[in-house]
């Protein structure tokens, strides 16, 4: 009977799973069969310059991801982003999801559009082709011609919310005298996009990297501009009048598409009020060129007149401070002169001051280091005996601009001490050309360039086999962990036993009690009434004795008083006076003990146990 | 009517038997073509790697970096095969790829001194240098460790030092004797479990958490938005290496190491 149940129970199990698949199968199956793909393009006619949206449609879901295009020829094509849509009609609730895009036409012509394939789970869509035809411009007559006026007509008005001002640092300069340069585009109430750096023309002129631009406003004959500043620094290369500018500057700048385009006859597009369409298609981006005036600067060469000795063209208005380290040597090691010019000017004119050392040193080329407003030449040189007593004068001129005149700065002489070379040490210095790499003062020139090839490719692994990501090593860093905290818990526990008595006792008690009921299964099994009654009095001593704590010898049926004071169960110690009565009465009167008797002492025995056992003391 | 036949305890145990041996050879010789298969695939990528090493001597770069690239693309990697597609872009004037490629390979070869002379002198061909993070002593310090070591090599030692801490705490719980000394060597071996995981941490969130990639293309725009008409943020020059923070579709929105945060376009940046 019980079977037959169990039989129906387990095919009215394998029913609802058969159930439950063809629900799933046949409802994927729908699902899938559901979806349906469909391209459609804004427009199938389009003019150079203007733009098609394409939209991806899927009727049916909403999970799909949006396909890649592959290349469509004599367009560019921009994703856009998705637009997803739920209705629901009559109770039907239908899905879809479409994805937008961008056509831009390169060249005219008339093309298509291929099916576009997409797989999804397994499933491939196909979609329609299209036919998009591409205009030059100048055939739009209707659209185009409305268009560009508009265009045409806001930009008439603008001459005072978006132009370009040039400005130079001065009028008149020296050759190679920095002149600085100011571009300032500004703009009032427009939005424009991808400003380019401004050009200029300059010829005469050669010229630095813009800085960063600075972004900032300024009120205008009354207006607010936002006004982006670009600066530089040019330098007249040649005499005579010249003229900096004008900059151009490119940018776009975003127009409000006309109302009248989009009901125009060309323009058949009924779009949806989808977020979208307003974002992209209400704003057109218009190349904007400005153009600034030009500067007429004057450049003049420098007096020929008085022209110092040193001079080596600085131009600015400098200070120069000298320093040698070190003063004390021996001859042969190597003194660095560290020459500072600090000031204004075009630094790119500031050459190592010239030193008149003779022949006494042995000098190296020197090394500069250029930072803002301070050019730093480091010399090395050397002096070839103990005889050299000092460092000459060195002697720094340049031309200032604002005085108008030449000057000359001296530092030095600088007393250095040379002591004379230790007996049978040659000097290094005569030998350098020849001496090893390395050597003081030497100053080699070496090339650079990457180390070759490895010729072994190594020890080859698998890509991204990482030990960290290893199933069994990671199972192995649990083994340490676990075996921490077992032998932690097992010493804690063997701590406990040997400090608590009353613990250990009642912890061994059903050990011992388990063995004593072996022991006396076994005198039953041997029919030996009188050692079986014996053992189980003793093993019922033993394991109260154990678990109440209590003194093993002097446990009778009296416990049981005792006990029913500790909330134990009411039939547990009924059944354990009763298990004592039977041992006395086969301790008194051995005769009539059947084997029956000593079964059912027995079980008695065992089922006291089991039931103490499972009560928390 | 057929006769009934004994249920044979023996022949089910012995059938049973065969069972046993018959799966553990077929999976003997699955392991056995397993690792003959693996076998072939590597002499595959290495045949492909000395190919490589070939045309980059006679100075055919382009077709050294595609029968390097064949070998990666066999699903082996190395760091000596890593670096020598780094020297083949180099050479043909991928800067951005060159980088990209010594970066990888560092992973393998932290300590190498060619992979370490190549991937500077290539960074310094990079236009207006790179970017580097601002980081206090402490910091650099840290990093300079963490570099050192490739990411199997620490996850060992991080390993290791945990079975070191965890054979010195059992010690520590049965041997009362020697608790003294056990004390000193748990403090300095947990010490070196924290160093050695966090250089752990850092090197995985590396790889996983926070990918860096490479500029491949000069001059790429950053821009506030996905877009190609979106305003230009900064610009960043080929070879420069940057965080990617997400993605969308054909853009990846990425941080400089100054912190600046900007989108580009996919193929102007590979990931490591």
């Amino acid at each position: 009977m019980k079977d037959l149940k169990q039989k129906l129970k387990i095919q009215s199990l394998e029913r609802v799973f058969i159930l439950f698949l063809i629900i799933v199968s046949v409802s994927s199956i729908s699902l899938a069969e559901d979806i349906s793909f469909e391209v459609t393009a804004d427009r199938n006619k389009v003019y150079l310059g203007s733009i098609v949206r394409l939209d991806l449609n899927f009727y049916g879901t909403q999970n799909i991801p949006p396909p890649d295009l592959p290349d469509i020829e004599g367009f560019k094509w921009q994703y856009l982003g998705p637009s997803s849509r739920i209705s629901i009609v009559n109770g039907v609730t239908s899905t879809s999801i479409t994805y937008m895009y961008t056509l831009h036409p390169l060249r005219t012509g008339i093309f298509q559009i291929p099916p576009l394939v997409v797989h999804y789970k397994g499933r491939t869509y196909t979609s329609n082709p299209i036919q998009i035809e591409v205009e030059k411009s100048q055939f739009g007559q209707t659209s185009r011609s409305v268009e560009e006026k508009a265009y045409d007509e806001k930009l008439s008005g603008l001459e005072d919310r978006v132009f370009l001002i040039m400005e130079a640092g001065k009028k008149r300069a020296y050759i190679n005298e920095i002149i600085p340069v100011m571009i300032k585009f500004y703009v009032r109430r427009l939005s424009v996009r991808d400003i380019q750096y401004p050009q200029f023309s300059h010829e005469g002129f050669l010229v630095d990297k813009y800085d960063k631009p600075r972004q900032y406003r300024e009120v205008l004959s009354g207006n607010l501009y936002e006004v982006v500043e670009f600066t530089t620094n040019v330098y007249g290369i040649r005499p005579g009048q010249l003229k900096l500018g004008p900059a151009e500057l490119k940018c776009n700048l975003l127009i409000k598409k006309s109302r009248r385009r989009r009901s125009s006859s060309f323009d058949d597009d009924f779009f949806s009020s989808d977020p979208f369409d307003d974002f992209f298609e209400h704003y057109e981006r218009h190349p904007l060129n400005l153009t600034s005036l030009n500067i007429p600067v004057t450049i003049t060469e420098l007096p020929k007149e008085d022209v110092p000795a040193g001079f080596k063209g600085a131009i600015g208005d400098y200070r120069f401070y000298l320093e040698c380290d070190p003063k004390e040597i021996k001859a042969g090691d190597p003194i660095t002169l560290k020459m500072t010019i600090t000031g204004e000017g075009n630094f790119k004119t500031v050459e190592a001051p010239s030193l008149g050392l003779g022949d006494g040193f042995k000098v190296y080329d020197p090394e500069s280091k250029q930072e803002a407003n301070r050019k730093i030449f480091e010399q090395v040189v050397i002096p070839k005996d103990d005889k050299i007593k000092e460092i000459p004068r060195i002697i720094f001129s340049f031309f200032n601009t604002k005085t108008g005149d030449y000057h000359t700065v001296a530092k030095g002489p600088i007393p250095i001490t040379v002591r004379p070379l230790p007996k049978g040490e040659e000097l290094r210095v005569f030998e350098a050309p020849a001496a090893p790499r390395g050597e003081t003062g030497r100053m080699e020139i070496l090339g650079r360039d990457i180390i070759y090839i490895k010729d072994a490719p190594g020890t080859l692994r698998r890509k991204d086999d990482f030990l960290y990501k290893n199933r069994l090593f990671i199972v192995l860093q649990f083994i340490p962990l676990l075996t921490v905290m077992g032998l932690f818990l097992f010493q804690k526990r063997r701590e406990r036993l040997q400090r608590d008595v009353r613990y250990a006792r009642r912890i061994r008690a059903p050990r011992k009690a388990r063995k004593n009921l072996r022991m006396a299964h076994g005198l039953l099994a041997a029919g030996k009434p009188a050692e079986f009654y014996n053992a189980v009095f003793k093993a019922l001593q033993e394991y109260l004795g154990d678990k109440f704590h209590l003194p093993t010898g002097g446990i009778t049926s009296d416990v049981v008083e005792d006990l029913s004071r500790r909330n134990i169960n009411g039939d547990i110690l009924n059944k354990l006076k009763e298990c004592f009565a039977d041992c006395d009465m086969a301790r008194y009167a051995p005769s009539s003990i059947t084997r029956e008797d000593m079964d059912k002492t027995y079980r008695l025995f065992g089922e006291i146990i089991d039931r103490l056992e499972r009560i928390k003391i | 009517m057929s006769p009934v036949r004994p249920y044979n305890k023996n022949c089910a145990r012995r059938s049973n038997g065969v069972r046993f041996k018959i799966a553990v050879l077929s999976l003997m010789l699955i392991a056995l073509f397993a690792e003959d298969v693996f076998c072939n695939e590597e002499s595959q990528a290495r045949s492909l790697f000395y190919q490589g090493n070939t045309q980059y001597r006679k100075g055919d770069f382009k077709e050294a970096v595609l029968n390097y690239q064949k070998a990666l693309d066999s699903g082996f990697e190395s760091g000596p095969l890593y670096y020598n597609i780094g020297n083949a872009y180099f050479k043909n004037g991928s800067l951005g790829k060159a980088i990209l490629n010594y970066l990888r390979a560092k992973r393998f070869l932290p300590r190498d001194a060619d992979l370490k002379s190549n991937l500077e002198y290539a960074r310094s061909l990079i236009k207006g240098g790179a970017v580097r993070p601002e980081r206090g002593f402490f910091a650099r310090q840290f990093f300079k460790l963490a570099d050192a070591f490739s990411l199997d090599k620490i996850t060992l030692f991080t390993s290791v030092t945990y079975f070191i801490l965890s054979l010195a705490l059992v010690l520590f719980i049965f041997i009362k004797k020697i608790r003294r000394i056990l004390i000193y060597i748990t403090l300095l071996v947990s010490a070196l479990l924290i160093v050695f995981s966090s250089v752990l941490y850092v090197q995985v969130s590396r790889t996983v958490i926070e990918k860096k990639g490479v500029i491949i293309t000069d001059g790429t725009n950053a821009r506030f938005e996905p877009l190609d008409e979106a305003t230009t943020f900064f610009s960043l020059n080929e070879g420069e290496c940057v965080t990617l923070v997400t993605s969308k579709i054909d853009w990846v929105k990425i941080k400089r190491p100054d912190g600046k945060q900007g989108w580009i376009q996919k193929r102007d940046i590979e990931a490591l």
